[in-house]
Parts: C-alpha cells; sequence; structure tokens
C-alpha cells in the first residue's frame, strides 16, 4: 500500500513535468492562439479535447499550463526554504530567546495565507507570475521553519551533539555536519508536499486574477474562463480541474511514499 | 600531584530547580573517581560543568580541557549517517587539533584507536546501524581516545548494555586506563561497576556530595545513613550459590 | 494436579520474513508459583509475554500452545482475551509513562480497570477501593497520588499506580516484564518489597497468592523474587531448573557464562572479568 502511494505519486508528477516540458518544445497549436471560428468544438482528431469559447485548443493550453505550475512551484518552495530553513536551524540550534523569537515571528507569517499576501502584493504591485510567487513562497516559509526547528531540536537532543561539543567542535559546523544532514529526509518530503500547495495555490490565484495574467495559460485561469460554461460546456472545466488534482495529488502522494521510504531504512538492524 | 579539576562550592541552578547545591571536589591525575547517585542526585550536572558544558550559577571551577565523554546510549551517541571513521576522527578536527591533524594523519588515528578498542581499520568504513551496542559503545570510547586526552569522563558507559556484553567493555575500560594512563571519571547508578573501576568514589544526593574517600571504605564502612541505604538496596546473588559476600558488595 | 498455566511448544514468527522471535517455548506454572524468565535483549522473553496475554502485533505469527486453566488462548478473539486481561491476568510493564494515559487523573485509571471487570459498584465505592489499593501498593499519600496526572508522579510512584492497576481485581497470574529497570535501585528495592507482599495476598477464593512470571535481564532482581528460573536466548529456552539449581549448577556454557559476568560482586577490583564467548 505504501508502494503504491510512491508509484501513483511518481507517476503523476512525471506526467506533470513531461507536460511541462514537452509543451516548451511542441505544442499541437499555440496555446494563446485565438480563432473565434473555431470556438466550442468538441474533442476531435485535430483538437484532442476541442476548443475555448475563444477557439484556442484545450489541449495544448493545458500542457502548457503545467509550466507555469512547476515554475511557480519550484521558485516559491525555493524560496520558503532558502529563508526557513536557517531560521529553523537557528531557532532549534540556539539560545533561548532567539528560539522564542523566530517562534513568535513564524507565528505572525502564518496568520498570513498566501491569497491574502497575494491581494496585498497584486494592490502594489499588480498582479503578475512574480507576485504570485513571492506572495506563495513567503506565505510557506513558516512551515519550513516549524519542521525544521522541529527537526533540529530533535537531533540537539542526541549524545553524539554534546559529543561535537566537547570534542570542542563549532556550532557551524555541527550544524553543517550533524543537524543538516538528519533532517535531509525530513525536509525533502516537506518540500514535496509544500509543493503540492503551492500548485494549489497557484491555481487560486490565477483564478482571481492576482497571479499570472492572461493570455498565459494557467490551470486556475481556464477554470475562471469555464465558469461561465459550466453547464453547457463541463470539458472546459473538468480538464483543468483534473490537472489540477492530479498534480496535488501527485505531489502529496510523492510526499508520502518517500515518508514512508525513508523511515524503515532509518531503523537500527539491532 | 596535579589536581586537574577543582570545584569550590559549585551551585547550578535552572529557573527554580537547584541541581548542584554546593559541591566541593578535586580530581588530581592519575585518580581513578566514581561518582555515584540516583535519578536528581546531580550527578550528571556536575560532570557538565566539568566538561564546560554547563555554566556554574556560582562557585568556583577550574577544568583542564583536555578532557572527553563517553556516554550512556550507543545508540543516540553516534551520528546516524555518519561513518564509523568519521565519527571517530570528528574531534581531531576541532579548531583546536585541526592543525595538527591534517586529513592523513587523522585517517591514520582513526585506524589505529579501532584496533585499540577491538575493532578492524576496515569496519570504519560501516554505518552505526551496522553495529552492535557493545561495537558501538567501543567506538565510542575509540572516538574519545582519539585526541589522545588526559581525562576520560564515562557517564553510565554499561547500563545500556546487555550483561554479557558489559563484560567486554569493562575489560576494555581496564585496559585502556592502564596502558593510556587515564585520569577515569566514571558516573554511574551501578555500584559494582563503580567498585570494579573506581578506588575512590563521591556519593551524591539532591545535588550535594553525601559522602566521598576509598571505595573499599565507602563500601565496607559507611558513614552516612543514605550510603548505607544505597548499599543494602543493591539486589545481590549473595549467599544463593554458596560462594561469595552474603551481604552485597560489602566485605 | 495440572499447572494453572501450560504453554507447549510456543513459536512466534514476525512478518512476511517469518522471523523467528521464539521457538519450542515450554512453560508450567503452578497456582501461586514464582518463576523468572532471564535473558538479554532479543533474547525472546517480552515476545513470550506478549503471547501469553495476547497483544502480539498484527503480523506475528503464534503456533503451540497456551493454556490458562485449561482454557486455550491461541486463536482466541481479542474480544475473548480482553476479557481475561485484567480479570484474570495481570501485566506490569517497564515503562510506566507510556504505559499510563497522560491525560487520565492516576486514581481514574485504576478506577476504570475495576469498572471494566464489573466491580466497580458505586461511583463513591470504586474511590474507596482504589485509594485503598494505592495504599496497599505502599503508596504514603494515597489520595494525592489518585488525584494526580501522570506526568505529576516519580518514576517509583507510577510503577506502583501500573502495579495497583494490574492486580486490581486479583488476577491469577501476574506477568511482570523488567518492571524496575528504569527505576532507581533504592526505589526499586521498595517497589520489589511491595509486589513480593501483594502477591503473597491470598484471597478468599484462591488458596494461595498470584502466580508470578517475571522476566528481567537482572539475575539479582529475579533471584530475589523467584524460586524456579528459565534461561532464554535466542528465542528457546536454554536452561530451567530451581533457582538454587540453576545459579549454584548452571548446565549450559551459557548459563554459565551469563552467571560468571553476573557476578560483578565477586571479581576483585580491577581484574579481568570473565566474558561469554560469542556462539556459546
Amino acid at each position: 500500500m505504501r508502494r503504491a502511494s510512491l508509484v501513483i505519486g511518481t507517476t503523476l508528477v512525471a506526467l506533470t513535468v513531461l507536460s511541462g516540458l514537452l509543451s516548451l518544445v511542441w505544442t499541437p497549436f499555440d496555446p494563446v492562439g485565438v480563432d473565434p471560428r473555431s470556438a466550442l468544438q468538441a474533442p476531435s482528431g485535430a483538437h484532442w479535447l476541442g476548443t475555448d469559447q475563444l477557439g484556442s485548443d484545450v489541449f495544448s493550453r493545458l500542457i502548457s499550463g503545467a509550466q507555469i505550475c512547476l515554475v511557480v512551484g519550484l521558485v516559491s518552495v525555493g524560496i520558503a526554504a532558502v529563508v526557513g530553513i536557517p531560521l529553523g536551524v537557528l531557532s532549534g540550534m540556539g539560545p533561548d530567546w532567539l528560539s522564542r523569537l523566530v517562534v513568535r515571528v513564524t507565528d505572525v507569517l502564518y496568520a498570513f495565507p498566501a491569497v491574502l499576501l497575494a491581494i496585498l502584493l497584486a494592490a502594489v504591485l499588480g498582479g503578475s507570475t512574480v507576485t504570485g510567487l513571492v506572495a506563495i513562497g513567503v506565505a510557506t516559509i513558516p512551515v519550513f521553519t516549524r519542521v525544521t526547528r522541529a527537526g533540529a531540536l530533535q537531533v540537539m537532543s542526541q549524545d553524539h551533539i554534546t559529543a561535537a561539543r566537547v570534542a570542542g567542535i563549532g556550532w557551524f559546523t555541527i550544524a553543517r555536519r550533524h543537524v543538516l544532514p538528519n533532517i535531509a529526509p525530513l525536509l525533502g518530503v516537506q518540500a514535496s508536499v509544500s509543493f503540492a500547495m503551492a500548485v494549489l495555490a497557484e491555481a487560486a490565484l490565477s483564478y482571481l486574477g492576482l497571479g499570472t495574467q492572461p493570455p498565459t495559460p494557467t490551470w486556475g485561469r481556464m477554470l475562471y474562463d469555464a465558469r461561465v460554461l459550466l453547464f453547457s460546456h463541463p470539458g472546459l472545466a473538468l480538464w483543468p480541474a483534473a490537472a489540477i488534482a492530479a498534480a496535488v495529488l501527485g505531489f502529496n502522494l510523492l510526499g508520502d511514499g518517500l515518508r514512508d521510504l525513508l523511515d524503515p531504512r532509518l531503523r537500527e538492524v539491532r | 600531584m596535579t589536581a586537574l579539576f577543582t570545584a569550590s562550592d559549585l551551585v547550578v541552578r535552572f529557573g527554580r530547580t537547584t541541581a548542584l547545591d554546593g559541591v566541593t571536589l578535586a580530581i588530581s591525575a592519575g585518580d581513578r573517581l566514581g561518582i555515584v547517585g540516583e535519578s536528581g542526585s546531580g550527578k550528571t550536572t556536575l560532570v557538565r560543568c566539568l566538561l564546560g558544558l554547563q555554566t556554574p550559577t556560582a562557585g568556583a571551577l577550574t577544568r583542564t580541557p583536555d578532557a572527553q565523554l563517553v556516554f550512556q546510549d550507543p545508540r543516540s551517541s553516534l551520528d546516524p549517517r555518519m561513518r564509523v571513521r568519521d565519527i571517530v576522527a570528528e574531534p581531531l578536527t576541532s579548531r583546536r587539533l585541526r592543525s595538527q591533524y591534517p586529513r592523513a594523519v587523522r585517517r591514520a588515528r582513526a585506524a589505529e584507536v579501532l584496533t585499540q578498542v577491538g575493532l578492524r581499520p576496515d569496519e570504519g568504513d560501516r554505518y552505526p546501524h551496522e553495529f552492535s551496542g557493545g561495537q558501538r559503545q567501543r567506538i565510542a570510547i575509540a572516538r574519545a581516545l582519539a585526541p589522545r586526552p588526559t581525562v576520560l569522563f564515562a557517564d553510565e558507559p554499561v547500563s545500556a548494555l546487555d550483561v554479557s556484553v558489559r563484560a567486554q567493555v569493562l575489560n576494555l575500560l581496564t585496559d585502556l586506563v592502564d596502558t593510556e594512563q587515564l585520569t577515569l571519571v566514571l558516573v554511574s547508578h551501578d555500584l559494582a561497576v563503580v567498585r570494579h573501576l573506581c578506588e575512590r568514589v563521591v556519593v551524591m544526593r539532591t545535588g550535594r556530595i553525601v559522602e566521598q574517600g576509598p571505595t573499599e571504605q565507602v563500601y565496607g564502612h559507611p558513614r552516612e545513613d543514605y550510603t548505607r541505604e544505597l548499599l543494602a538496596a543493591v539486589p545481590t546473588l549473595g549467599s544463593l550459590d554458596g560462594r561469595g559476600p552474603a551481604d552485597g558488595l560489602r566485605r | 494436579m495440572a499447572p494453572m498455566l501450560q504453554v507447549r511448544d510456543l513459536t512466534v514468527r514476525f512478518g512476511r520474513r517469518q522471523q523467528l522471535a521464539v521457538e519450542g517455548l515450554d512453560l508450567d506454572l503452578d497456582r501461586g508459583a514464582r518463576v523468572g524468565l532471564i535473558g538479554e535483549s532479543g533474547s525472546g522473553k517480552s515476545v513470550t509475554a506478549l503471547a501469553i496475554m495476547g497483544l502480539l502485533p498484527e503480523n506475528a505469527h503464534v503456533t503451540g500452545s497456551i493454556r490458562l486453566e485449561g482454557t486455550e488462548l491461541v486463536g482466541r478473539s481479542d474480544r475473548h482475551l480482553t476479557r481475561l486481561r485484567g480479570d484474570a491476568l495481570g501485566m506490569v510493564f517497564q515503562e510506566p509513562m507510556t504505559a499510563l494515559d497522560p491525560t487520565m487523573k492516576a486514581g481514574r485509571q485504576v478506577a476504570e480497570v475495576y469498572r471494566l471487570h464489573g466491580r466497580g459498584g458505586a461511583k463513591g465505592h470504586a474511590r474507596e477501593a482504589v485509594i485503598g489499593e494505592l495504599a496497599a501498593m505502599g503508596l504514603g499519600e494515597p489520595e494525592r497520588v489518585a488525584d494526580s496526572y501522570p506526568h505529576q508522579l516519580s518514576g517509583g510512584q507510577r510503577q506502583r499506580v501500573l502495579m495497583a492497576m494490574a492486580l486490581a481485581n486479583r488476577p491469577n497470574l501476574v506477568i511482570c516484564d523488567e518492571p524496575t529497570t528504569a527505576l532507581d535501585v533504592t526505589v526499586q528495592a521498595r517497589v520489589l518489597q511491595t509486589l513480593r507482599r501483594r502477591l503473597d495476598v491470598v484471597d478468599d477464593a484462591q488458596q494461595t497468592g498470584a502466580a508470578c512470571l517475571f522476566i528481567s535481564h537482572d539475575l539479582a532482581v529475579v533471584a530475589s523474587m523467584c524460586d524456579h528460573l528459565l534461561v532464554m536466548r535466542n528465542g528457546r529456552v536454554v536452561e530451567r531448573g530451581s533457582l538454587h539449581q540453576v545459579i549454584s549448577g548452571p548446565r549450559h556454557p551459557y548459563t554459565r557464562g551469563l552467571m560468571a559476568t553476573s557476578r560483578l560482586d565477586l571479581a576483585s577490583p580491577g581484574s579481568r572479568l570473565p566474558t561469554i564467548e560469542e556462539g556459546a
């Protein structure tokens, strides 16, 4: 059962990644191309998933949407990791007052969901892929801080850290040599799960018009465009929804599968 | 006699809890000192102060930095993600010793101490989880020996080990203290282990030293009630097999 | 008369790879008898105890026979075993902190054991009985202990609460798995004394006190509690006999080695200790 998670998760993620990569070099039709005469066609040999109300090929838009999804996921998780992990390590290893300070700051940051941050940023700088990225990234920082802190605290309670201190090893070296390698698996799992959340957040933002702006195809935007035609042409909403679900599920399952994979290996032989 | 550690009226407080309540103690070169006490006696806090891991709240303390420590739990005392040879060589990478031990010398020294504790140098390529509890404790001892310390602290070194393995590790410690001419400070709740390795003993209770002196004397003629209680509480096989002392550790 | 507990050819395997934990174990426990099970980690002693109590995890395969008062326990449904546990069978574990519910007051946990087996009576009566049990366990302030949460109690107090729970319904058989290993030596002495006293209590219904299967790695502790001894190694019983027999005249090389290394109090200080060779 656990292995099934890993397999399904990896497959879905691979599908998403491959779509994105493929769309970089080839799409059947121009994803932003408009052709009013071909509007709202049913799936056919030419247009595998049909066309939307502007005549754009749904399939092309769908696989292109994967690009934004992946870029936003990667960069926002990257931002969260680059800021969150060092904060977490400082908090887990440092003196009490520093630890408490970081926790307070994290709590404040936690209060801001990505959407709220995105609205704020969009109001000031106008909606774009970058503001979406930054909003999601900043909103994900607290999760990484918290997870890193918990992991670091656990490692710090181990005797091998005390052994290093007795031997006169400096704090920075302890962090580099002992703490980070031991929490790396934990962070890998978190990255995967946060990626899933980022994809979802991006979809929400572009649905609201706060993130990536049209005509760049994103799944959230496709959903938004399809809402008026929900009952007449359900397929237009179904495909992007399925894509979002598949990507989110895929990354979540990958994270779960990784967590289970890493656990038994860490268990002792005797 | 060179005094390596002197503590005068050492006090350590954590908030409202007092871990050490005025401890005065001297440890000289060549001593084999045992610190016995139950949980809450302050023995661990005392060792942490002596090793420089804990700053005393009050009192005076002089210490030598040339001391190493062997821990109780062979599982958490070795980094599961590091190879054994890197674990053993780690003390040689400290700021103080770095220049003395470049990479090649470090490797050689690691192989040397691994052999000293009864392991093969090629076993240094393996990871801690591939070894048994007793072997891991040997690795921990090898790590402590690598920087050629003057003093070896051991905090319950055999308590977490199986009975059959304890004897091996105790023998190892006995041999090493002799060949390396180490000053030994052994912390344990196990009175028999302390009697086996230490010629001097300090009995602690609720942050204070209750009694101290030569082991045979303290065990044979305890002056304090608590010491008597401690000695009497130790379960022994006594006269069941017709040999050995009937009243536990006292002779 | 047939022994109260009769174990025949007990074999326990774990998981898909069928790892052998216990192999062909035979054990007889008479009413009121005190039997010690001694062994190191991996010897299978705890697995044996859990098998008798029916507390093994899902992936355990048990074959053989465990008869308690003539009733076969192997293969019984969990519901049936649950009724036995706490009633005819009691168990005291090593880690009192994990065996007790941290969110429930100690007194309530003991009362729960009563009520589960239908001896609660009115709520007020349960409290009286609980205080009585705790006092009988040698706890100085039984009311205070009953009203405390586990984390507010010391290790020794927690262990006595656990013992009160195990003995509350006067079970015929009490299994103790390293009950004092986590305790300080002076506390251990007192707890063992209390246990001995409680086990000896003779109920009106029974003629003798409770039978006890005492599991430990500590030879001296086992010796203070038991009349008979079984030595386990790698899942098998390598030696059995009366306490005196096994300690003064061990026959199996492993037992001989174990006796030699356990007698640290006999060795002269600083001497080399005898060790058990691998494969003994």
